[in-house]
């Protein structure tokens, strides 16, 4: 199990009204192992979210479910802020991003 | 600068959803009302069937949209948790049975049954308000600061209202139209336009994902706009003359406008570029927004087009493209956001991020070509409405009145589709699904 593993899980969880994951939105920041415990240091998409609580539960949930885990920490950051640059081109084309 | 929030302080879906739900039904009541009109509409704004109207507006559909709104906003956004869940249950109830009374005992005027209505939406406003101000939230973003002060005007406001009910009763003193305008100022620009303002600068660069440009008069707006109201009220009741009233309402109307220009300007840096409702519903509010402060001109400045026999004419169109035009576009479009989040958090939340998640997004939560017709059906309602007051033409003032009754009806169907427990399938989430 490596970051990379835990970062293909949450790509389940997605953002509800976006109907995009978290992964291709560029809400991860990263992701650290150590000894089965990870840490996923992420942001969202506007500060005072109302998602932002749930999104980082699903997060914990998702990278849970990957073999080796023991223990997830999620940590929600707002600095730097996310922007739409940092969606996944997919993302972006789906969002109807010029 | 980390946070995180707790799913525990979002209220029940029972505590939001009778406030949502029933908000459009007073719509409704409203479109009924005008639909049965007489031309005594445009000879006094103090008809007792305009003002059932404009309360049935005002604290039926717009208020209570605003309530369930912000018991959902202010724990899930703001971080303000309500004091009670079981107090907004009783203050639905009492607000809901108030108007019941209060908006019949209007239109036939019947004072002793509009003091025990009104004396009970002043009961459920009590509640409403100890249940969400909070002393340390006094604190916060500009957009609170926006929510705080509306709450101070609706205090205000019916406060005022309830004391002109008594007076009509016990003759204290005279109410003379510019002591009814700072009245209705103080709640349809005070208590929802405040609100919508201060919501709007909270939704519009949320749910757009417009970040790449900062608001840059929503300090400037609250300022001018509160201010303004207050100076206006003050100003009004001493029944000034014309150019006194285009002066006093000069700084509300560079408040809104300003306003208006950040949210175009936010608007369209949007990230966001397939639209959904509530995309195709605030370019409309906006304009509709830049109507209103237009008409307010003509309803400060008199009636030269409209004959002295007919002095309501501007008033009516002006508060008809503030009331249903702007603010209820904007809440129309918020609702189909607002409330398929709710659904979607009381019920879908904890499958997440499972593998296998079969939750459905928010959009497939709402029929999203209902939703906008209904937006189509209501805009084109208030433009035959707005231009029928203008034109003194009755028959075109009922028949917006029978389209804008159609469009609540629709708007009561849409919301209560939305939190029928079904099936609801996933939508395709495309090529970013996560590989196995």
């Amino acid at each position: 199990m490596t970051p990379r593993h835990v970062a293909n899980r949450l790509r389940h969880v997605y953002d509800p009204d976006l109907g995009l994951n978290v992964v291709a939105l560029g809400l991860v920041y990263g992701i650290t192992e150590s000894g089965g415990r990870i840490e996923v240091e992420m942001t969202v998409t506007s500060p005072g979210c109302p998602f932002s609580g749930v999104i980082a539960d699903a997060v914990r949930v998702a990278a849970m479910a990957s073999p080796g885990v023991t223990s997830v920490e999620v940590t929600i950051v707002t600095d730097p802020p996310w922007d739409p640059q940092m969606m996944e081109p997919a993302a972006r084309a789906a969002l109807g991003l010029r | 600068m980390t946070f995180r929030v707790s799913p525990g302080d979002s209220p029940p879906l029972s505590v939001v959803a009778p406030f949502l739900l029933t908000a459009p039904i007073a719509l409704t009541v409203a479109g009924v009302g005008i639909a049965m009109a007489g031309s005594e509409s445009f000879e006094a704004v103090n008809a007792p069937h305009t003002l059932a109207i404009v309360h049935a507006l005002l604290l039926g559909w717009l208020t209570m949209t605003i309530m369930g709104a912000l018991f959902q906003l202010a724990p899930a956004v703001f971080r303000l948790p309500l004091r009670s869940a079981r107090l907004a249950r009783l203050q639905f109830v009492l607000h809901a049975a108030g108007l019941l009374i209060f908006v019949p005992a209007t239109w036939n005027w019947m004072l002793h049954w509009m003091a025990i209505g009104g004396g009970m939406v002043v009961l459920s406003v009590a509640c409403f308000l100890f249940n969400l101000v909070h002393l340390r939230s006094w604190r916060g973003p500009i957009q609170l600061t926006y929510v705080r002060l509306a709450q101070v005007f609706l205090a205000m406001t019916v406060a005022v209202g309830i004391t002109f009910v008594g007076n009509h009763l016990h003759g204290w003193f005279a109410i003379t139209p510019g002591v009814l305008a700072a009245h209705a100022h103080l709640g349809l620009l005070g208590w929802i336009g405040l609100t919508v303002m201060g919501v709007s600068y909270q939704l519009v660069p949320m749910f757009n994902l417009a970040h790449s440009k900062k608001p840059r008069f929503a300090s400037l707006a609250l300022v001018l706009t509160s201010g303004g109201i207050v100076v206006f009220g003050a100003g009004m009741i001493t029944d000034p003359t014309r150019p006194i009233r285009v002066l006093l309402a000069v700084p509300l109307l560079v408040g809104f406008a300003l306003f208006d220009v950040d949210q175009i300007r936010l608007f369209s840096t949007r990230s966001r570029r397939k639209r959904d409702v509530q995309g195709w519903a605030l370019p409309v509010s906006l304009v509709f927004l830049a109507a209103t402060c237009l008409a307010a001109f003509g309803a400060a400045w008199g009636n030269p087009l409209t004959g002295e026999a007919e002095p309501a004419r501007w008033p009516i169109a002006y508060g008809l493209l503030g009331v249903v035009g702007w603010a209820g576009t904007a809440v129309l479009g918020n609702s189909h956001k607002i409330i398929p989040f709710l659904v979607w958090y009381h019920r879908y939340r904890p499958g997440i991020g499972t593998p296998g998640d079969g939750s459905p997004l928010l959009r497939d939560l709402y029929d999203e070509r209902l939703a906008i017709s209904i937006l189509v059906m209501h805009s084109a309602a208030t433009l035959l409405l707005a231009s029928s007051a203008l034109a003194g033409w009755l028959p075109g003032l009922r028949a917006g009145g029978v389209v804008l009754a159609l469009s609540g009806g629709l708007q009561a169907a849409s919301f209560a589709w939305i939190v029928t427990p079904r099936t609801v399938p996933p939508s395709e989430r495309g090529t970013l699904k996560a590989t196995r």
